[in-house]
């Protein structure tokens, strides 16, 4: 009786699908300290919003200030969601010169628009490399990220430059 | 755009001027001056921010501008940075709400024009379904009243959600792309859960209740099992140590 009730549990687990929530991790590929409208750019934060059409009066809650090194390096940033997980999430890089790091008059920001982020009950990833250009000027319109560019589920060889994580057929490995 | 904005700007100075010569008659109150110059910093920080392009950012200075002021100007600034959004009926909303005002006869004019544009610019989703209005409508994630079918629901062009649930029905969700001054259909086609059967058990066989109490102690175990299974009871999932977390 025990062992069919733990194989029954087993299945059951397996079934539910694991944890609730999901976790982006974004690898983010920031510069050195470097100039920009006259200012030296210190320091980076990361901001993340949901969807592409949300109300802009409400204000970007930003990651804690993290100093720039003297040259490139690559920092890993979390977003944890708890429901809506096919939401399009929109993510700032903000650089300033001074702290706390907002996105300002003084301050350069990139944008960054990501097709489904999130899976329930996985970490999924996706490697902002532009973000390492030393930028002069803000971002006017947020650069695209699609789906098909959204690591997780599989392990799986770098991406294609046409079809990213995808097959050719479109299909993600978190649908397969 | 930026000429009209730069016409609203000479607006929301101009005030500030009368306001002086109006010091030497009342004694203004303190708080309402800081209010004032609050006002006008997030109004001239709006200006330069959509002069550099960053619509999105200028928004919620303008809207604040306005809370704290009242000023028509903000208002109208609001409007137009929310049409260079493509926001065109939260615009419309807000030009409706500027031209309720008393304004200049150049501001009505110029509101007026664009409220007519930005009506020609919406979209519209004409939501139907059978019986009585007891369902949750929400479009974008908004919630719809629904007075009647069908109901006609004013959108800006581009990819809806519509999302609906009645009570003993399976919820539905549809995706439709609306074009500029384009009507589209939804039709709700709700199709009922399986009814639920009653199953009573048999009665326990003459001197058999050794088994029964084992097979009752069964059920209780595995409904345990299930509802903490169904019920999320996995751990959730926690940001890997030494990543930067961003709240969302």
């Amino acid at each position: 009786m025990r062992s069919w009730l733990a194989a029954w549990s087993l299945a059951l687990a397996s079934c539910g699908g694991g944890a609730n929530n999901a976790v982006l991790e974004l690898e983010v590929e920031v510069p050195g300290v470097f100039d920009a409208s006259g200012r030296s750019m210190t320091h980076v934060a990361f901001a993340a919003r949901r969807g592409t059409t949300m109300d802009f009066r409400d204000s970007w809650s930003a990651s804690e200030d993290r100093p720039l090194g003297a040259s490139q390096q690559t920092v890993v940033a979390s977003v944890v969601a708890d429901e809506r997980f096919d939401e399009t999430l929109r993510f700032k890089v903000i650089y300033c010169s001074e702290t706390p790091c907002l996105d300002t008059d003084g301050s350069v920001t990139k944008w960054y628009e990501i097709e489904e982020p999130f899976r329930r009950g996985r970490v999924t990833a996706v490697a902002i490399t532009s973000s390492a250009e030393m930028p002069e000027t803000s971002s006017t319109a947020p650069e695209v990220i699609g789906r098909c560019f959204v690591r997780g589920c599989e392990a799986v060889p770098p991406p294609s430059e046409l079809t990213g994580y995808c097959n050719l057929a479109g299909e993600h490995p978190c649908d397969r | 755009m930026r000429g009209l904005l730069c016409l609203a700007l000479f607006v929301a100075v101009a005030r500030p001027a009368a306001a002086q010569e109006a010091e030497t008659e009342t004694v203004q109150d303190a708080a309402a001056a800081e209010r004032d110059a609050e006002a006008r910093a997030l109004f001239e920080r709006g200006m330069a921010l959509t002069q550099r392009g960053q619509w999105s950012d200028a928004l919620p200075l303008f809207d604040r501008a306005y809370a704290i002021s009242d000023q028509p100007a903000a208002l109208y600034n609001y409007a137009i940075t929310l049409r260079a959004l493509g926001r065109h009926v939260d615009a419309l909303r807000a030009f409706e709400q500027l031209l309720a005002l008393e304004i200049n006869d150049a501001m009505r004019e110029e509101a007026t024009g664009m409220a007519r544009e930005e009506r020609g610019r919406l979209g519209a989703l004409l939501v139907r379904a059978a019986g009585g209005t007891d369902v949750t409508l929400r479009i974008d994630a908004r919630p719809i009243e629904v007075a009647a079918w069908p109901t006609r629901v004013a959108v800006d062009p581009g990819a809806h959600v519509v999302e609906a649930t009645r009570e003993g029905h399976h919820p539905l969700r549809v995706e439709r792309e609306v074009g500029e001054g384009e009507e589209v259909e939804v039709a709700l086609e709700f199709e009922p859960l399986p009814a639920v059967e009653s199953v009573v058990a048999p009665p326990p066989p003459k001197r058999g209740w050794i088994a029964g109490v084992a097979v009752g102690a069964a059920a209780v175990v595995v409904g345990v099992v299930l509802a903490v299974v169904l019920s999320g009871g996995a751990e959730p999932l926690q940001p890997r140590a030494g990543t930067v977390e961003v709240p969302l």
